[in-house]
């Protein structure tokens, strides 16, 4: 650096390396970068790294991932937190009023120091293994800022089975290739699944990236139950206006892979392409599914009206809804009169039912209900991805009780194949592992909830029935089944309880939940649990062409699930001809 | 003779951390903080004093000039004398060649410098090498020979500062490793640093310099 006869402070010295660095004269953000070394350590509390006076501390981020090479084991962990101090208390009592960059920098570099904490979550084992970390690093080993190599030694590289969902957030977008950030997909769909995050913070998007990287893996069948219609065909993304679109999973998989249902015939008559539509029996509906809808019925647990509910349940048999329905004033009377039950209850409970006997897609005979759900069922047990779209059906009421009612016969499905399986494992093939997604999960599995969705939170991979749930109050959720959900992805919350509820069963929470505070309100998330070595902070892949073919690259379909496949297409082309002679009807 | 080796005096004085040296020419010593050589001993000058051998009784007259008085009674060069202290900062490694070409180690030598051998001022190329690390700071830092020590650092680390071209690169190194070895003296690296500022940043009224950004006029 010329000195030209000018003041060159130290600051600037360390710009212009900075810059230097950028325009590629420095160290390559692939490579490890020498952070500083390990002064005092806690199995608790983490390490603390006094940093290397040539790293600056704004260059470092929260979160970012830090390596640790200790004597004997090598250490892998992320940035918890920062601290300026100095090495004189006089210092920080009376600091330097003077304007000389002289004695700023002088005593910037000699009297004051930057540390950070470390959170270290794991070590290498003898066979070079990543595992959780038992111990803590010696006095002053060296700490670095991960490369590209130590990003590859955690969270693998993308294969059949590990899927790139981002990179680390510390890298610049352009150098992201560089170090993905790949999620284990197999493990990802053993256990039930979170994507949390407040509005607007992505998370459909995110929820379709994740699908998309199963359905390409072929690691899981998928129900989804798409409440917007918005996961099939292209949806535009934010901000709305710039002409911006992602791609649905019909458009990117084809219908081959990707089944459309639908709880709206008459969208889907004007659109088509549905493989099939989804009728509901009144009679299919238990005592049980009415108290799953107790919080969107307005009918509170001991209420008179669920009492009522019950009894009417117990009385009038499997067609109770449709009998009291159809009750007329003097019917009703009677009824009372024979059963004791009060008057006043039984009509709020008749307008409460009246609702959803009201819904277009519930019908009042066996009969009516057609091949739908059957055909959606075999497509699920062929290997065929379902959404099922909602269409103009998007109340809160509508998408619980299907998702409810469709959920139960499923997992009852599954039940019986893997216990087909345990009784014959020779002559029948395990269950295909299938994940659910559902949207606005705290109104199924709020606290003290028995709906089928808690149940298979809470049995976890037993049948290879789970759960990705989409929501943005877990807090909502019941502490029990969060602590089930295997694998969490955040975005931005809020709401302390909700990031108090996301950390639920997990290790180290209270450390991870200030980082959790200083994510940017898009593409930005946490991911911890089970899919994932190590928690990460990082940002989300873009659904953009690039990545749209890497969908079509990689590891080819598996021949016999293409032979499913299409074996499938011709059930649901079945289906589909009883469906239109339904509609002719 | 190379005019930077001429000896200024002879040691009168001599001990491990300090000697003392009794300059050739009255009224002659080294500026405060430069760098002497006695034997293979490097001192830094840390004070100087001229005294008379008895009373002094020679008064010049008001009219006259400063130096009449020594016109008016020429015995004056003999009865008085200079002297100059030097605080040792380092030594040169002998076994290593010989002394111009030793390599400087910052402690005390194994033997005080002689009585009356010959002291000579470092020149600038010396005082470059010798002050290259900043380690040359901590036996003067810790020295407790003189009441003020932090003086004689000062003017020293200025000398070097000049002696290098006005490196400022090379004077915020030596600055921080005050900073690192005076930690706990908050006030007296504070008191240092000031000083080092102001003898070191550059005067623009004084420079004489045409800006560059105004241009020279051409005739």
């Amino acid at each position: 650096m010329e000195n030209n006869g000018k003041e060159i402070s130290l600051v600037s010295q360390l710009i212009w390396r900075i810059e230097s660095e950028r325009n590629g004269n420095g160290r390559s953000p692939a490579e490890r970068a020498p952070l500083g070394q390990v002064t005092a350590a806690d199995t608790e509390r983490g390490v603390t790294v006094h940093l290397r006076r040539e790293q600056p501390v704004e260059l470092l981020r929260q979160g970012q991932f830090v390596v640790v090479e200790g004597r004997h084991v090598r250490f892998f962990g992320t940035i918890g937190s920062f601290r300026l101090a100095t090495t004189d208390p006089a210092v920080g009592m009376d600091p330097p009023d003077s304007a000389s960059p002289l004695v700023r920098d002088t005593l910037s570099r000699s009297t004051t120091y930057a540390e950070c904490n470390v959170r270290m979550a794991l070590e290498l084992s003898p066979e070079g293994m990543p595992r959780p970390a038992r111990t803590i690093p010696g006095p002053f080993s060296q700490a670095f800022v991960a490369g590209q190599a130590d990003y590859r030694t955690v969270f693998g590289t993308e294969d059949r089975h590990h899927f790139v969902i981002g990179s680390p957030r510390e890298l610049d977008e352009d150098m992201a290739a560089q170090a993905p950030i790949c999620i284990d997909l197999r493990k990802f769909v053993e256990r039930s699944n979170g994507i949390f995050g407040r509005t607007g913070t992505g998370k459909s998007i995110l929820a379709r990236l994740l699908l998309c990287g199963m359905i390409k893996s072929d690691a899981s069948v998928n129900l989804i139950f798409d409440m917007h219609s918005e996961y099939a065909t292209e949806k535009e993304l934010e901000p709305r206006g710039q002409g911006r679109y992602a791609k649905g999973l019909r458009d990117l998989f084809g219908k081959n892979r990707v089944a459309l249902y639908t709880m709206d015939e008459e969208e889907s008559r004007k659109h088509g392409g549905v493989d099939g539509a989804i009728r509901i029996a009144l009679s299919d509906i238990t005592i049980d599914d009415i108290e799953a809808l107790g919080s969107e019925l307005k009918m509170s647990e001991g209420s008179a009206m669920l009492i009522t509910a019950r009894q009417a349940w117990r009385k009038l048999g499997r067609n109770w809804i449709e009998r009291l329905v159809e009750m007329d004033a003097i019917r009703l009377e009677e009824y009372c009169t024979q059963t004791g039950a009060n008057t006043g209850s039984v009509e709020a409970l008749k307008r409460r039912l009246e609702t959803i006997a009201d819904f277009p897609f519930v019908v009042s005979s066996k009969e009516a209900v057609g091949g739908g759900i059957n055909g959606l069922i075999n497509d699920l047990k062929g290997g065929r991805h379902v959404i099922l779209m909602f269409g103009q059906h998007r109340s809160t009421l509508a998408y619980m009780l299907v998702a409810n009612i469709l959920t139960k016969r499923i997992h009852d499905e599954w039940v019986k194949w893997s216990e087909r399986h345990e009784q014959d494992r020779e002559g029948q093939e395990p269950p295909r592992p299938l994940v659910i997604t559902i949207e606005e999960a705290h109104k199924f599995l709020g606290r003290g909830s028995a709906t089928i969705f808690g149940t298979i939170a809470r049995e976890m991979r037993k049948y290879l029935v789970t759960l990705m749930i989409i929501d943005q109050r877990p807090s909502g959720i019941d502490d029990e089944v969060m602590s089930q959900i295997g694998t969490r992805v955040t975005a931005l919350l809020n709401d302390d309880k909700d990031i108090d509820a996301v950390f639920t069963g997990i290790r180290g929470g209270s450390q991870l939940k200030a980082l959790l505070t200083t994510l940017d309100s898009k593409q930005e998330v946490m991911l911890m649990g089970h899919a994932v070595p190590m928690e990460v902070v990082l940002r989300v892949r873009s659904f953009d062409n690039d990545f749209y073919r890497s969908l079509t690259t990689g590891p080819a379909t598996p021949t016999k699930l293409a032979r499913n496949i299409e074996e499938n297409i011709v059930k649901s082309e079945k289906a589909k001809t009883s469906l239109e002679s339904l509609f002719d009807e | 003779m190379d005019e930077s080796r001429r000896p200024l005096g002879e040691v009168i004085a001599t001990s491990y951390s300090s000697f003392t040296v009794e300059s050739y020419t009255l009224n002659s010593t080294p500026p405060l903080g430069s760098l002497v050589v006695a034997q293979n001993v490097i001192g830094v000058v840390c004070s100087a004093h001229t005294e008379g051998l008895g009373p002094i009784s020679a008064r010049g007259s008001l009219e006259g000039d400063d130096e009449s008085v020594y016109e008016m009674y020429p015995d004056l060069q003999r009865t008085l004398r200079s002297q100059f202290g030097a605080l040792v900062v380092g030594c040169y490694d002998e076994s290593a060649g010989s002394v111009s070409e030793g390599r400087a180690v910052y402690t005390f030598p194994e033997c005080p410098p002689r009585i009356h051998y010959k002291c000579r001022q470092a020149g600038d190329a010396e005082l470059v090498l010798f002050t290259q690390r900043p380690d040359y700071l901590r036996l003067l830092l810790f020295s407790n020979e003189v009441p003020n020590v932090d003086q004689v650092l000062i003017h020293l680390i200025v000398r070097a500062y000049r002696a290098r071209g006005n490196d400022h690169a090379w004077l915020s190194s030596t600055a921080e490793y005050l900073g690192r070895q005076l930690k706990g003296q908050y006030d007296r690296l504070l008191a240092v640093l000031k000083t080092l500022d102001a003898l070191t940043t550059p005067r623009l009224e004084h420079t004489g310099e045409i800006s560059e950004a105004v241009g020279k006029v051409r005739l």
